[in-house]
């Protein structure tokens, strides 16, 4: 069975085909990175309207690739929340109108459960590898989601915990703004952390006693507090522009400012409070299996950490997806799809988009 | 605006055009074949994921027409809710790349000067664009003149002069305003569509977008 996956739920246009919800026949991602870095962030107007005009190149590509036309496909899965509304929706009205005009299922799909699914999926040419295991424990971190959930079989879930401000990706963003360091944060924030001192400045980590929650706005505070001495006054000499979105002014600060230490020091707290909190959650649940996703899996330091935490934990191993697969991609959306059409899952044209939208619902 | 003289299709298989205008909360469908327009017209409340294709797909049904009849889709560009312009054009472009058929951009002002091709005076066609603010075009003798502009209503009322007034007038107290019935703009959007189809054009569906009429910056997502 052909599925064919779209992906519009933020910054990226995704489109893949994934024959019987394991094997990758292609998944292609068109990025928007460059269109928001002016910005210093996801202008949601701007992510909308060049989900508009990448929709159908994308989709053409994700069929060319495969080599399969509009009627190889069995089934259309698009992702129906969470995300930005006005992105959700060119995915989700062009993907019931190809549904609908093919004559074929439409299944909306939870982006965070689809995350999930991005652990069945095997690279175009691979054969597919073992089963993952139920009970699966998994860290979601990205720019929209910090969430520890837990897995116990095809379309079975519980939130375990999540953030209570904001997603790791988010701290990462707005620690790296604080630095002046750019969009996005995750990979500015490590790149400027390389050699620095983890343990130069003391930033606070939110344990949360025995919740399994997150809380990061308490580090961003801790962090403006470091650099506040060092930042000069904005120049507001620079006449304001017309255009109808403002650009990003970073600050400017004095010389001398230890960005490497500070970088690295803010990291190793995002990271600290990851992997210890999702190390406990195995113990506490008895996971066979941990698993990594969300584009913050792409951290280096998180994914040490994570694995130091989780072998010295007994009777868990940790999986990671391959990096293509941990971004938001539609080849995870058409997976989760799959399963939950072999649930008898299928949805009306009727279809709505949710910017809110928990797991398991 | 005079009506467009079409010849017939000289093809003796049906030739039926599909249009979508989610310009805004006043939502319509409407099937066309060069002679009689098919509409259903509705408020989608800002529903309009929910509601946009079970109504086509309903009008479908109504008419008996197959979807594999369509030969042609039109869709309204604005100016209107951005968010609820881009339902429409998600679906007329779901519906271009899965039939194969041309897709044809009309504008939404455009329609609503339409609808007055019996007018001796210069037409301006608003719309509301949310916190007082109004998109507007000027219209004489069917062609454009002036906009879209993004104004507020007194600043509208400053440059309206004789002109009559149609479109979204709701919020327009003290203009004489032309009421215009229901359903009245997607079926222009059809019949502009058709003439454009016949004159042999269509858009890039992969690259049509809505019309992005902004105002000052902080104006610059209306509702
Ligand atoms: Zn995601």
């Amino acid at each position: 069975m052909n599925v064919l996956g779209i992906e519009t739920s933020c910054d990226e246009t995704s489109a893949a085909v994934v024959r019987d919800g394991r094997d990758v026949r292609s998944n292609v991602v068109s990025s928007q990175i460059e269109l928001h870095r002016a910005h210093g962030g996801v202008v949601p107007e701007l992510a909308a309207r060049a989900q508009l005009t990448a929709i159908i190149p994308v989709v053409e590509a994700a069929l060319q690739l495969a080599e399969v036309g509009l009627e190889d496909i069995d089934a259309i899965a698009v992702t129906r929340g969470p995300g930005l509304a006005g992105s959700l929706l060119v995915g989700a009205n062009f993907a019931k109108t190809v549904a609908y005009a093919r004559s074929i299922p439409l299944v909306g799909v939870n982006h965070l459960e689809a995350h999930l699914y991005a652990n069945w999926l095997s690279p175009p040419g691979d054969e597919p590898g073992e089963q993952p295991a139920f009970p699966m424990l998994a860290l979601l971190v990205s720019g929209g989601h910090t969430e520890l959930l837990l897995m116990t079989g095809h379309g079975r879930y519980e939130q375990l915990g999540r953030t209570l401000d904001d997603a790791a990706g988010e701290a990462f963003d707005k620690g790296a703004r604080l630095l002046g360091l750019g969009y996005p944060g995750g990979p500015a924030i490590q790149q400027a952390a390389a050699g620095g001192d983890t343990a130069a400045f003391a930033l606070p980590r939110a344990w949360l006693g025995d919740s399994h929650d997150f809380s990061f706005s308490g580090l961003k505070t801790a962090l403006l507090r470091e650099v506040e001495p060092y930042r000069l006054p904005d120049e507001d000499d620079e006449p304001e522009d017309d255009a109808p979105f403002r650009k990003h002014r970073p600050p400017r600060f004095a010389e001398g400012m230890p960005v490497a230490d500070l970088a690295a020091s803010f990291q190793e707290a995002i990271v600290d409070v990851l992997a210890v909190k999702t190390a406990t959650a195995a113990r506490t649940f008895e996971t066979p299996q941990v698993v990594l996703a969300g584009g913050v899996a792409a951290n280096r330091a998180l994914r040490e950490r994570l694995t130091g935490e989780i072998e010295a934990t007994s009777g868990t191993m940790l999986r990671v997806p391959a990096l293509s697969y941990c971004t938001d991609n539609a080849a995870m959306v058409a997976a989760a799809g799959y399963y939950a059409l072999r649930r008898g899952a299928q949805s009306g044209w009727e279809l709505d988009v949710s910017s809110r939208l928990p797991v398991g619902r | 605006m005079a009506t467009p003289q079409i010849a017939p299709p000289v093809s003796e298989t049906p030739l039926w055009l599909a249009a979508i205008d989610t310009s805004s909360d006043r939502a319509g469908v409407a099937l066309y074949d060069g002679s009689m327009a098919s509409v259903i017209a509705w408020n989608a409340r800002r529903n309009h994921t929910v509601t946009t294709l079970g109504q086509l797909d309903h009008l479908l049904h109504l008419t008996g027409i197959e979807l594999g009849a369509l030969r042609a889709v039109a869709v309204a560009t604005g100016p209107g809710s951005f968010s609820a312009l881009r339902v429409g054009l998600s679906t007329a472009k779901g519906l271009s790349f899965s039939l194969g058929i041309p897709l044809l951009g009309v504008s939404t002002t455009g329609a609503i000067a339409a609808q007055l091709d019996w007018a001796d005076r210069p037409v301006i066609a608003v719309m509301t664009a949310g916190r007082g603010r109004v998109v507007w075009s000027r219209y004489e003798d069917g062609a454009l003149i002036e906009g879209p502009r993004n104004t507020t209503v007194v600043e509208l009322r400053e440059a309206a002069g004789d002109a009559l007034v149609a479109g979204e007038t709701d919020l327009l107290d003290g203009f004489d305003a032309v009421q215009l019935p229901a359903g009245g703009r997607v079926e222009q959007i059809a019949r502009l569509g058709w003439a454009r189809l016949l004159a042999g054009e269509q858009d890039d569906a992969a690259l049509l977008e809505p019309v992005y009429a902004h105002g000052r910056r902080t104006e610059a997502v209306p509702a």
